[in-house]
């Protein structure tokens, strides 16, 4: 029987005190008359429980920055400001509003809603640099928005043949070498880098991965050898650069495993192939430098997934420093232009900290994004400088496994559902169709060219 | 909880309904006395019956804490039911109904004067008139305006000043009703420029026992009787009275003398010449000192002072011209504008002691210097270090005040301080003065009172009031417990000669007062109230001015004194003297917002909020804590539209409205 995929969310609270992003100070001649609780519709002002005469501090967390409690104070008693400790949460993409952001989507799986508007860059570097094309905003008819569980957000990894073969019989001649495995999401968990993994984070990720029907990338040292079979499943090892191909073992029930690009990469393919023939191969390789040429050589040598990995920033390791969104066009096209794009399937990692950028990176030309540090903040991670099980200010060794799981999928769920109002909004029916979709997005440097490009005289071209 | 002894709960059970006009929702304590009852059971219309004992209790006295044994002891000064009307029908009513019994009816405003002339001597019908407090009618072009009785001063101010207009005059307690002022002294702020407050006023609407409602022009033979007749005649409901474009500018002055005879020589020289100031008050030095000792500062000079304020650029332009050949220096500006601001908080003083005792006369300017250093030189006699402060009138007189700070928690020094007080206006009212009110206790001085004022009372007594119900066993004669002999030992027949020997005999007397009492000046007080015994030197140190009652937004909703700082601090002295309380006493108390408006206003710069959770704490251990009648309490409140209004304006008039004492931004 048919069955809608479905992402079950549910309020998983915080486990550690709020970090609010605006801190409502209360002044001296404020009246107690109640007039900010009329006003806030979100609830951050309330009469004291035990003693309702008074104002009870402002619960923060709560709070929307719509100065409504402000302005309606007749004793302007109330200022707002943005929270000190908040402020200092994240460094570069990873900005406090990102982070708190991802939080509130772990916390209740809902889609976020700032206040008052938005309140980002309308311009700005990497992601923020491409606009989506959202024409179909204004047509609520057809499908539109209403027509969401319509929308498909499976995706494929693995190599899809390009063309069919048939015997002699007429039949379709099986292809073992196209090892091709669907996904419900675009989205893969990747693990492998986090920066700090305690047992119960494991265990939560993977029931999260299941849940989810994806997939969770991890180093094979650290998976429990006794894991129930439908989590084993679930399971991408991710096998170090040292790794000997030739006596690997896999363990049981694996579908796809993730091998290293190293100089001996097309030995390691050959082998591998050989070895585990129904198994998809992904390659993980630091985006940028030579990848681009060398992407038609993987098809040539039967890869099925390249793993692109950017640093946490988005930006390639390699020494040009370009954003992903740059890297994997030129990805993209390289492919393209030889007419052998559906034979590889790419996964994007790294810089991938809000909902909005799993659309941007697929327009762009990824099939599927790899979260990672979006992981752990889920889990209420403050990306404080140094980071250690000691120091940790909300004692994530202690979260229990199903609040793990519960945040994981409630962030998933969340930015699914953005992918969705997204696909919606473009009126598309699939979100195989957006990968690479280019004339569907805009670039800044493209609208700055048309801009200004005459009026400079050329001196945009180069 | 249990509802024995309570009447009818008023709010309603459900969901809050927009309050009716005047209905207080909280439960009601039910009616007590035969006499409250038979009111009640007439069914008149906008009134509210106050018959329980703890809410009565608040109407037994004024702003004057006089020793208890001469207000409990020798007058029956509690109440047998207070009344508080909306309307002027609602007044005649208990007029009729208090003829009718001949019980006395008392007229009462806010209760700020110190003389007595609100309070019972012999029971009687407290009718309180604070509730009737709608300005009806402010017409600039005219130049006048229309108001209810219980107006008071501050708000009336307020909302012409909306209208760029101001009041010609106003006592120096804005927080008192207009009608309060016009039953009593009068005098006060710009008496110099507008004289007394019977020249504003156009026209009153008196109600009297008969229970007619009259409008008295100034042409009515009565209508000047009316002025300072402490409630003789009848209760004044309404008034029409005079007002001013507000000046474009003004500008106090202060400038400071060696000796106060310099001073009043260059007061007397202004008053005559062509500055025409709004007005002029003297201030002796020792009010600086203390003002100093208040502010932590020596900010003043310890010297004579006199202030005038001068309105308008012109008349600024001719006082600098009458100063300049004087060679005298005035103080800065700032310096001039705080006196002048502190004109409205004369009792601040008191905290000093805590206590506050003196004498308010009416001195002809002539007799002034002699009558300061006279008294002077009684005080040093007596044992006492004085304030005085003068303020100048129109018709060459002055209003003299010659303050005491005195200990009232210690009841020797406090009751001798009170016959001190007697021995000077005694002293003051031989040399020449006459007394500014009578009330009950300056009842001794009556007899100094102009013949043809008195006559004119007199006559008006007898046309509107033949019956004798009005505010009777006062005035005209005292009454008192003891078949009147508590009054009788009060009047001047008795207390002038004794107060004669005690005068003749002065180094004796003076010699006894000494030895039966030790006063020391108690520091000024600072710090939070911890202990019941903080809770008790709190309410010492209240003025009972009845600013915080102006202001309190529970008591605009619950009309029941008791919810405000001076309802609480009274309460807290009454459980200090360990007088019982009813629960339902207890949980009224706990009616409040929070809202901190009464620490605002209070002159005394009391720490009310803290005060009131002591109270609270010692109420609670007793009879518990209502927490539902709390929430009810404060959802009614939230729900009304004159609390919305109230909140609105700002609970306290002209002050800041934006954060204060808040932490800082990052």
């Amino acid at each position: 029987m048919f069955e809608r995929y479905h992402i079950p969310i549910k309020m998983v609270e915080g486990r550690a005190k709020p970090v609010p992003k605006f801190v409502i100070v209360r002044a001296d001649n404020c009246v107690n008359c109640g007039k900010c609780e009329k006003a806030c519709i979100y609830g951050a002002h309330k009469r004291s429980e035990e003693d309702p005469r008074k104002m009870a501090d402002p619960q923060n967390q709560l709070c929307k920055n719509c100065f409504r409690c402000v302005s309606e104070c007749p004793q302007r008693a109330l200022t707002m400001s943005p929270g000190p400790e908040y402020r200092l949460l994240g460094k570069g993409i990873w900005t406090p509003l990102m982070i708190s952001t991802i939080w509130g989507e772990s916390e209740t799986g809902k889609i976020p809603v700032f206040g008052a508007g938005y309140r980002g860059m309308f311009a700005g570097p990497g992601f923020d640099g491409m606009w989506t094309d959202m024409s179909e905003i204004v047509r609520p008819t057809r499908d539109g928005i209403h027509g969401r569980e319509f929308i498909s957000t499976s995706v494929d990894l693995g190599s899809k043949p390009a063309f069919l073969e048939f015997d002699k019989d007429g039949r379709v001649a099986s292809d073992d070498a196209h090892a091709l495995l669907e996904l419900p999401i675009p989205f893969v968990m990747d693990i492998s880098r986090l920066r700090i993994l305690h047992g119960n984070m494991m265990s939560g990720y993977l029931h999260a991965a299941k849940h989810l029907n994806t997939l969770l990338m991890a180093s094979p040292a650290l998976v429990p050898h006794d894991l129930p079979d439908d989590e084993r499943t679930r399971l991408v090892p991710v096998y170090p650069e040292s790794t000997d191909v030739g006596t690997l073992e896999l363990p049981r029930g694996v579908r796809i495993a993730e091998i290293q690009l190293t100089p001996r990469w097309r030995e390691d393919v050959r082998k591998f192939k050989e070895r585990f023939p129904g198994t998809v191969l992904a390659l993980r390789m630091n985006a940028g430098g030579e990848v681009d040429r060398l992407l038609p050589d993987l098809v040539d040598a039967k890869v099925d997934v390249a793993h692109l990995v950017f640093d946490e920033q988005g930006s390639e390791h390699m020494e040009d420093k370009r954003h992903s969104k740059d890297s994997l066009r030129a990805a993209h096209k390289s492919l393209v232009s030889r007419k052998i794009r559906d034979q590889i399937t790419i996964i994007t990692g790294g810089g991938i900290a809000a909902a909005e950028h799993v659309p941007k990176s697929i327009l762009c030309g990824a099939d599927a994004v790899a979260l990672e540090k979006a992981l752990l903040i889920a889990l209420e991670c403050r990306d404080c400088p140094s980071c250690s099980k000691e120091s940790c200010p909300i004692n994530l060794h202690e979260a229990p496994v199903e609040w793990v799981e519960g945040r994981v999928l409630n962030m998933v769920g969340a930015w699914r559902d953005q992918l969705l109002e997204v696909l919606g909004a473009m009126g598309l029916r699939e979100v195989r169709r957006l990968r690479g979709e280019l004339g569907r997005a805009i670039f800044y440097e493209d609208v700055e060219m048309e801009a200004f490009g005459e009026l400079k005289g050329g001196e945009l071209d180069g | 909880m249990d509802d024995a002894g309570v009447g009818r709960a008023i709010y309603p059970d459900a969901a809050p309904s927009p309050p009716v006009q005047n209905g207080f929702s909280a439960k009601e304590e039910t009616i007590q006395g035969s006499l409250a009852r038979e009111l009640a059971s007439l069914g008149i219309k906008d009134l509210r019956i106050v018959s329980a004992s703890g809410e009565r209790m608040l109407y037994s006295r004024d702003q004057s804490d006089i020793p208890r044994f001469l207000r409990e002891i020798m007058f029956n000064s509690s109440p047998d039911v207070v009344v508080q009307p909306f309307s002027r029908e609602a007044v005649s009513a208990v007029l009729r109904f208090a003829a009718s019994k001949r019980v006395t009816a008392i007229p009462r405003g806010s209760a700020s004067s110190p003389f007595g002339g609100s309070v019972p001597v012999a029971g009687g019908i407290v009718v309180d008139l604070s509730s009737m407090n709608k300005i009806i009618k402010i017409d600039p072009a005219k130049g006048e305006a229309r108001v209810e009785t219980g107006v008071r001063w501050a708000d009336f101010d307020q909302e012409l000043e909306k209208k760029g207009l101001t009041l010609n005059s106003s006592p120096s307690s804005k927080f008192s009703t207009v009608g309060g002022w016009i039953a009593t002294g009068g005098l006060g702020l710009n008496s110099f420029s507008k004289g007394h407050i019977s020249r504003s006023v156009l026209s009153l609407e008196l109600v009297t026992p008969d229970g007619s409602i009259r409008e008295l022009s100034r042409l009515d033979p009565e209508f000047q009787a009316v002025f300072g007749s402490e409630g003789q005649l009848g209760v004044v409901t309404g008034v029409t009275i005079s007002v001013r474009s507000k000046p474009s500018r003004t500008k106090p002055h202060l400038v400071f003398f060696d000796d106060f005879r310099s001073a009043f020589v260059f007061a007397r020289a202004l008053a005559g010449s062509a500055v025409h100031p709004s007005h002029i008050v003297f201030e002796s030095s020792s009010k600086f000192s203390l003002i100093n000792r208040m502010l932590g500062k020596d900010h003043f000079p310890v010297k004579e002072a006199i202030i005038v304020n001068v309105e308008g650029e012109a008349a600024e332009q001719t006082f600098q011209a009458f100063l300049r050949p004087t060679g005298l220096k005035e103080e800065k500006e700032y310096l001039a504008r705080y006196m002048w601001n502190e004109r409205y908080f004369p009792m601040k003083v008191r905290k000093f002691g805590p206590g506050l005792l003196g004498s308010e006369v009416v001195v002809p300017l002539d007799i002034m210097p002699d009558a300061i250093e006279k008294s002077m030189a009684l005080c040093c006699e007596l044992g006492l270090r004085p304030l005085f402060e003068v303020h100048f009138l129109d018709d060459g007189r002055g209003l003299l005040l010659c303050f005491y700070v005195t200990d009232q928690e210690n009841i020797l020094t406090y009751t001798m301080d009170a016959v001190k007080s007697m021995l000077i206006t005694s002293r003051l009212i031989e040399i020449g003065a006459k007394p500014y009110s009578i009330g009950v206790w300056f009842f001794p001085f009556s007899d100094a009172e102009e013949k043809g004022r008195v006559q004119r009372l007199l006559d008006a007594k007898k046309a509107l009031d033949p019956q004798g119900v009005m505010n009777s066993g006062k005035y005209f004669s005292l009454s008192g417990r003891f078949g009147g002999l508590g009054g009788l030992a009060f009047s001047p027949r008795f207390m002038k000669p004794a107060f004669k020997t005690m005068l003749l005999f002065l180094p004796i007397t003076s010699r006894v007062m000494r030895s039966l009492s030790s006063f020391h000046e108690s520091a000024l007080s600072k710090g939070v109230p911890r202990t019941a015994t903080d809770l008790e030197r709190i309410a010492n140190e209240c003025a009972m001015c009845g600013a915080c009652v102006s202001v309190c937004p529970a008591y605009l909703i619950v009309r029941d004194e008791r919810v405000t700082a001076r309802g609480k601090l009274m309460t807290a002295t009454a459980l200090a003297r360990g007088e019982r309380l009813s629960k339902e006493h207890s949980d009224r108390t706990f009616l409040c917002m929070r809202c901190k408006a009464c620490e605002q206003v209070c002159q005394s710069k009391l720490e009310l909020v803290a005060a009131y959770d002591v109270l609270e704490k010692e109420l609670e251990r007793l009879h518990g804590k209502d927490q539902q009648e709390i929430e009810r309490f404060i959802k009614y409140a939230e729900a009304s539209p004159e609390y919305d209004k109230l909140i609105e304006r700002g609970l306290v008039i002209g002050a800041p409205r934006h954060g204060m004492g808040g932490g800082t931004d990052v």
